[in-house]
């Protein structure tokens, strides 16, 4: 078990820049997932901590050592591989086995941890098959077995439940996370899917373009975006923008757009004052912050022209102007389509147009 | 024949689906019988000549010179074979043997790593391609061209009439291949299967002796057989490069049999038949090995 320290991580494939200055603290025990689109730089990171990667730039600490130089074997990392790139010609047992083998380890020892950790994953009956007779969940199971079988300093996992069905997807997230919490050991998440993202981690670091957006908890990724990126990739339903600017009415500060005249507090007024003399800025602003009255009074009206029943809660497609906004609902939601709202902004982030920054 | 069954019980059947039916089974029947024909026509073609060739050793003189041939003797005898193994063919056997088998694995053992090194190792691409475009150019240059030069090299070394040159030489012309199709061989294999090797403590060459090489046992195998096939059959190089019953391997041994004043088509089809027995033996094996290759990858799931 150990931290993991990633200081000014930089790499270069060619000429194209896949990583660019990263610094990453991944704290023992914690469980990090790096959430980021495709092609954002998260898996070369990850493969760079693996040691399959050598980085362009920048130190890699495991504990205290700087593994820059060591070879994967000597990092003592495991890694759960998208494809779980199993051993097509070894049995699930010998595939579970195979780190002990290479480690020497006792053929009594390594029967009884092979078999103590197929137990704890219960693929005990896939034991004697090859991985090509066993479902994806159960080759899923073996891959982490043979990650988890070693007890290695640090897990990292590629997208590990991107093969798998949705069903068993949202179980398996929750089986890894007890799993890291079990064995305390430091992991590594890869994933494009926030949802894994949120309900996993202890810290999740978002990427873009090969660069760190922001590092924190789900809840401060979630309600505290540092940019619009992060405010865009983050949420189930995405967050809504309505691209404006500022102006002062009668010593109000408001976001004023070609649809809304929204009311922003003195406090924040001040910081946007400071941050963005421009005033040009976006208010993002989630769906489930977004309030309205149906009695026909009030300012920012909209129409709304769909409604998307989702089962638990129903979201309102509004439009107006050819803005779209999501708005949630209650399930039992008394709006019908071409319905007039007036809305209210009750929580939003106003975002610098021209850096994306977050002003707060 | 078949076709005039086929319209023969659509008119006999009353009912309208079933005559639908049988028109379409015998449709598939008859192309299942154009097929089977085909296969069984070109199996003649091949099968034929080396029948002949069989049979021609055990024929007696009358028989061989009989017009119109017969194809099958009427009077077999062994007295081809009995010269042919006096003729000590069973060295040439042996040569052949030892050149070709040595050949094939040193051959191997040259082009897997370099097949690796061009698939898994970060190299230029301009670099690969330049290099096994190279080597391809030795493979497709005929061996004639090549032979010529080769025989001046060897013979200023002074190593003409010795296995180990030809050895040297069948390795050095067919490494090109080798690599060619390992090279693609290797390319199926996913990184991450290596990598997952790496990762769970395996050295880069223990990772391809415990991983990938026996994931591409089948093809590295049928490779061989092919390599030992070439190798077996090689007759410009040797022609050059055999003086002696030391060397000599059996193509040229055959060829050996023609004498200027009387030839012996008995012996020459002795030994032809002892020269295709090996093939034969490769070939077959080489059909199973291909056939597991492909159900290989399908119980791999990968």
């Amino acid at each position: 078990m150990a931290e993991v320290r990633i200081e000014g991580l930089t790499k270069y494939f060619g000429d194209t820049c896949a990583v660019n200055q990263l610094n990453l603290l991944v704290r023992d025990g914690d469980l990090v997932v790096l959430l980021g689109p495709s092609g954002c730089g998260k898996t070369t990171t990850m493969r760079c901590v693996a040691g399959l990667e050598r980085p362009t730039y920048g130190d890699i600490y495991i504990g205290d050592t700087r593994v820059n130089d060591l070879e994967p074997r000597e990092r003592d990392v495991a890694l759960v591989f998208q494809s779980y790139a199993l051993y097509p010609h070894f049995t699930a047992f010998d595939n579970i086995a195979y780190p002990l083998r290479l480690r020497k380890t006792p053929k009594e020892e390594m029967e009884r941890r092979v078999r103590d950790v197929a137990e704890m994953l219960g693929i005990t009956h896939t034991l004697d098959r090859p991985p090509g007779l066993c479902s994806g969940g159960e080759q899923q199971r073996i891959a982490l077995g043979r990650a988890i079988v070693r007890e290695p300093v640090v897990f990292l996992m590629d997208e590990p439940l991107s093969n798998i069905d949705a069903l068993l997807r949202v179980y398996m997230r929750a089986e890894i996370k007890r799993l890291q919490h079990e064995l305390g050991t430091t992991m590594i998440y890869v994933t494009h899917d926030q949802v894994e993202g949120m309900t996993m981690a202890d810290q999740i670091a978002v990427m873009n373009e090969g660069t760190l957006q922001q590092l924190g908890t789900p809840s401060e990724i979630y309600d505290l975006p540092a940019n619009n990126f992060v405010a865009r990739f983050v949420g189930s339903t995405p967050m809504n923008f309505v691209p404006g600017a500022l102006h002062k009415e009668n010593g109000q500060t408001v976001h004023k757009s070609d649809q809304f005249v929204i009311p922003v507090g003195a406090e924040m007024a001040d910081r946007a004052a400071e941050l963005c003399p421009s005033g040009k800025c976006t208010l993002g602003v989630r769906p489930e912050d977004i309030h309205f009255t149906t009695n026909g009074e009030g300012d920012n009206q909209a129409r709304v022209f769909l409604l998307e029943p989702l089962g638990s809660e129903t979201i309102l497609d509004i439009e107006k102007e050819g803005l779209l906004l999501k708005v949630k609902d209650v399930a039992s939601t008394q709006v019908r389509e071409d319905d007039i709202l007036s809305l209210t902004f009750n929580r939003f982030h106003l975002f610098d147009d021209d850096t994306g920054a977050a002003i707060r | 024949m078949a076709q005039t069954e086929a319209s023969g019980t659509a008119a006999n059947e009353p009912a309208p689906q079933p005559v639908a039916m049988a028109a379409h089974e015998n449709r598939f029947n008859l192309r299942k019988l154009f097929v089977v024909v085909v296969l069984y026509l070109a199996a003649f073609w091949t099968l034929v000549p080396m029948y002949w060739v069989a049979i021609s050793s055990i024929k007696s003189l009358r028989d061989l010179a009989h017009i119109p041939p017969r194809f099958f003797p009427t009077d077999p005898r062994l007295d081809a074979w009995v010269t042919i193994f006096e003729r000590r063919i069973l060295e040439n056997v042996y040569n052949s043997l030892v050149v070709a088998t040595l050949a094939t694995i040193i051959c191997l053992i040259i082009a897997v790593p370099a097949a690796y090194a061009a698939t898994r190792m970060r190299l230029p691409f301009k670099f690969v391609a330049i290099v096994v475009g190279l080597m391809g150019l030795v493979a497709l240059l005929p061996p004639i061209a090549s032979a010529i030069p080769l025989f001046l090299l060897g013979s200023d070394l002074g190593i003409i009439d010795e296995k180990y040159t030809l050895i040297i030489l069948y390795t050095v012309l067919n490494t090109a291949f080798a690599v060619w199709v390992l090279r693609g061989t290797f390319m199926d294999v996913p990184m991450d299967v290596e990598e997952a090797a790496l990762m769970d403590g395996d050295t880069r060459f223990g990772a391809v002796r415990r991983i990938l090489l026996p994931l591409i046992f089948p093809s590295l195998f049928s490779i061989a057989i092919l390599l030992f096939i070439f190798n077996w059959n090689e007759y410009i190089i040797a022609l050059y490069f055999v003086n002696s019953m030391k060397t000599m391997t059996l193509p040229i041994a055959i060829q050996a049999q023609i004498p200027q004043h009387e030839l012996d088509w008995g012996v020459v089809s002795a030994a032809g038949t002892i020269a295709v027995f090996p093939v034969l033996v490769a070939a077959f094996t080489l059909q199973r090995f291909l056939v597991r290759g492909l159900t290989f990858g399908v119980a791999s799931g990968q």
